[in-house]
């Protein structure tokens, strides 16, 4: 079985700061896989680099996605690509409806990838629904992109464009960051739904908790730009009672 | 307290208001007659100060238009007839025109202060008897009153009874050349106007100038909605009068300039009476070779005490060599007041444009998208639609790339 996501022994710099430093790790389709790791160890950056975002400097190593070279795509290109990442702060758009941008993100990937765009009313009825399923009421679509939402709201946003994309691959950046109990539940049927034998999820998140209701196949610890420790379910709950320092300290 | 952001590449001397300004000096001029004359000495003693008139046209090409002026008010160029058009007289309204008499009659009804002397172009339209008009709404109008700008100069007042409310849109007519036209609104008390404003100028036109003056007495409204899409030249001076208590004035202003055309927009924004209210939110969006320029002044006068005076300038440029002025200005003579004056210039959000993009959709696109909605947010009032019609049919073309 080939990979979905395989990064291989990977170095980048952020505004000439090395963050990660020989990062490994491999995805098969069907598995989910929760990273955790302290503050600034280089989870969002990882994230970042995946969806292309402009500033990171690669140094060494490969990123495959899906058997294509990830890091030749523009960002839409590996959207279209089926790459997915929910932000750990997703912006504000004022002025550009949810809706319309919901719209054009559907109709452009779908463009993209030869199929048939929705119809209008096909669109609207599917997004009321996945709306619906996160207790994110209709006027949210109707609103400008992520303007005045809560943190709360903003993260079922970004699950409803997951859900609405069908991405191969989501990576979701601290989603449960934020969340009530209830959002939490709610976004997590959200994302078990998401889950089948084709697409994979990476999870990043610092909470135990989460990982409850979205049960990893893979824990990895990042510490440091680099992955120290990966195991099953059991490590997360290891790392609850006894921090990361308990990993960090070890010498290498 | 004055502060200036400029973004610009350098712009050209103006000749014309230096010209006005060397005429003072007793140079000559190639534009020199007596009307000339008269309105420099009078632009000079008004203002003050030559460097004040020189300041308000920086950035629009004085000469062609001080020449485009004279030549209407001297018959030398075609006069349409009438200057100005409205489509239906509801009831409750009358419409007038100004012969000899009562036209200067009616100029004085605008004040004792003479606040047009300040303005060459309504300096010269009111000793130009033949193309005034006066309506009057005596009575609350629930259609809009739909007025059209013809090619020449014109000029119009418009007054509101006493708790009279009325919605008046203002457009050009096609294809028009220089049109100069100088529209005062003078609210009685408690009145309400609610006015929108397309300056549409197609490519093929030249320039358009208008002095948009609004005079409110105590607890009378103005919402005023600019929307200035140029391919050319324009040129907008809007002086709102805050004069009776408890008066409120709120302004939206969205414009495009695209290539090789500019857009001169001059608000003062006059408090004088105490307890009265302004908002002010502008958008402005400059293409590679135009030129946008903002100058938003508050005055805030002695005895304005309980002053609420807010101005918003953001200012897009979307290609190498955007030239972008804006200037807020507030001159406040008074503590007792809440002021806000804040101008941006910028590019479009690079984080918004990648969020855009990791969601598939393609730079070009984005960059729409995030444009379209950076205007939008002042679009207002009855002409709305079409004006977000206009900006999409220049965001779909000249700006397309
Ligand atoms: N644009 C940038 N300029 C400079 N430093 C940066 C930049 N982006 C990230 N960094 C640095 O890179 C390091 C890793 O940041 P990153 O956001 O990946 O951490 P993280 O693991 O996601 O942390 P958290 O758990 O707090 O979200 C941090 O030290 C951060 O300050
Ligand atoms: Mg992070």
């Amino acid at each position: 079985m080939s990979a979905l996501l395989n990064v291989e022994d990977l170095h980048v710099n952020v505004a000439e700061g090395k963050i990660l430093k020989g990062l490994t790790l491999a995805i098969n389709p069907g598995e989910v896989h929760a990273i955790m790791g302290p503050n600034g160890s280089g989870k969002s950056t990882l994230a970042n680099l995946l969806a292309g975002r402009p500033g990171y400097q690669v140094q060494s190593g490969s990123v495959t996605f899906a058997g294509i070279n990830l890091l030749e795509l523009e960002p839409e290109e590996r959207a279209h690509a089926g790459l997915f990442l929910a932000f750990q702060y997703p912006v504000e758009i004022p002025g550009v409806s949810n809706m319309e941008f919901l719209k054009a993100s559907v109709d452009h990937t779908a463009a993209a990838n030869d199929q048939e765009p929705l119809s209008t009313v096909d669109f609207m009825r599917r997004t009321k629904q996945v709306a619906a399923d996160l207790d994110l009421d209709p006027e949210f679509l109707k609103r400008g992109v992520n303007e005045g939402f809560s943190g709360g709201e903003k993260k079922r946003n970004e699950i409803l464009q997951m859900l609405l994309l069908a991405p191969k691959l989501a990576v979701l950046d601290e989603t449960d960051s934020g969340l009530d109990i209830d959002a939490l539940q709610t976004v997590a049927k959200g994302v078990n739904s998401f889950r089948s034998a084709d697409n994979g999820v990476l999870m990043i998140t610092h909470y135990q908790r989460l990982l409850d209701y979205i049960v990893p196949d893979v824990i990895h610890v990042l510490a440091d730009g680099q992955i120290i420790r990966s195991g099953g379910a059991e490590l997360a709950l290891e790392l609850e009672e006894k921090g990361y320092g308990w990993l960090t300290d070890q010498p290498a | 307290m004055s502060s200036q952001a400029n973004q610009s590449t350098p712009t050209q001397p103006v000749d014309l208001a230096g010209s006005l300004i060397g005429l003072a000096k007793g140079q000559p001029s190639a534009l020199a007659n007596p009307l000339l004359e008269q309105v420099r000495a009078r632009a000079l003693t008004s203002s003050g100060a030559a460097n004040a008139l020189k300041e308000r046209w920086k950035y629009t090409p004085a000469k062609r238009y001080f020449q485009a002026m004279y030549d209407h008010q001297q018959g030398k160029s075609a006069q349409s007839q009438p200057a100005i058009e409205l489509a239906d007289l509801p009831t409750g309204c009358t419409w007038q025109a100004l012969d000899n008499d009562n036209h200067s009659a009616t100029l004085e009804l605008l004040g004792d202060d003479n606040l047009w002397q300040r303005y060459p172009l309504a300096d010269v339209i009111s000793q130009s008897s033949n193309a005034g008009y006066c309506l009057e709404i005596n009575e609350s109008q629930s259609d809009t009153l739909t007025l059209k700008l013809q090619p020449g100069l014109g000029f119009l007042i418009i007054r509101l009874g006493a708790n009279v409310s009325a919605t008046v849109s203002i457009e050009y007519a096609q294809g028009s050349d220089f049109a100069g036209h100088w529209i005062a609104s003078a609210l009685a008390a408690g009145a309400q106007l609610n006015q929108a404003l397309l300056i549409n100028s197609a490519a093929d036109s030249t320039n358009r100038w208008l002095l948009n003056q609004v005079d409110l007495e105590a607890n009378s409204q103005f919402n005023g909605h600019v929307h200035a899409f140029a391919e050319s030249s324009q040129r907008l001076e809007t002086h709102l009068r805050l004069q009776g208590q408890g008066a409120q004035a709120n302004l939206t202003s969205a414009s495009i300039t695209a290539k090789g055309s500019s857009f001169d927009h001059q608000v003062v924004m006059e408090h004088q009476a105490a307890n009265c209210q302004s908002q002010q939110r502008i958008h402005n969006i400059a293409d590679g070779g135009s030129k946008n320029s903002f100058n938003g002044r508050i005055h805030i006068l002695p005895g304005a005490h309980g002053t609420n005076a807010q101005l918003q300038n953001r200012n897009l440029a979307i290609a190498a060599g955007a030239e972008i002025n804006t200037k807020p200005e507030l001159e406040i003579y008074n503590d007792d007041v809440s002021c806000s004056h804040g101008a941006t210039i910028g590019q479009l959000d690079e984080q918004a444009l990648f969020y855009l993009r990791s969601r598939g959709v393609p730079p070009a696109q984005a960059r729409d998208l995030l444009l379209r909605a950076f205007i939008a947010q002042c679009y207002g009032g009855v002409l709305a639609e079409q004006a977000q019609a206009a900006a999409d049919r220049l965001l779909n073309g000249a700006l397309r790339r």
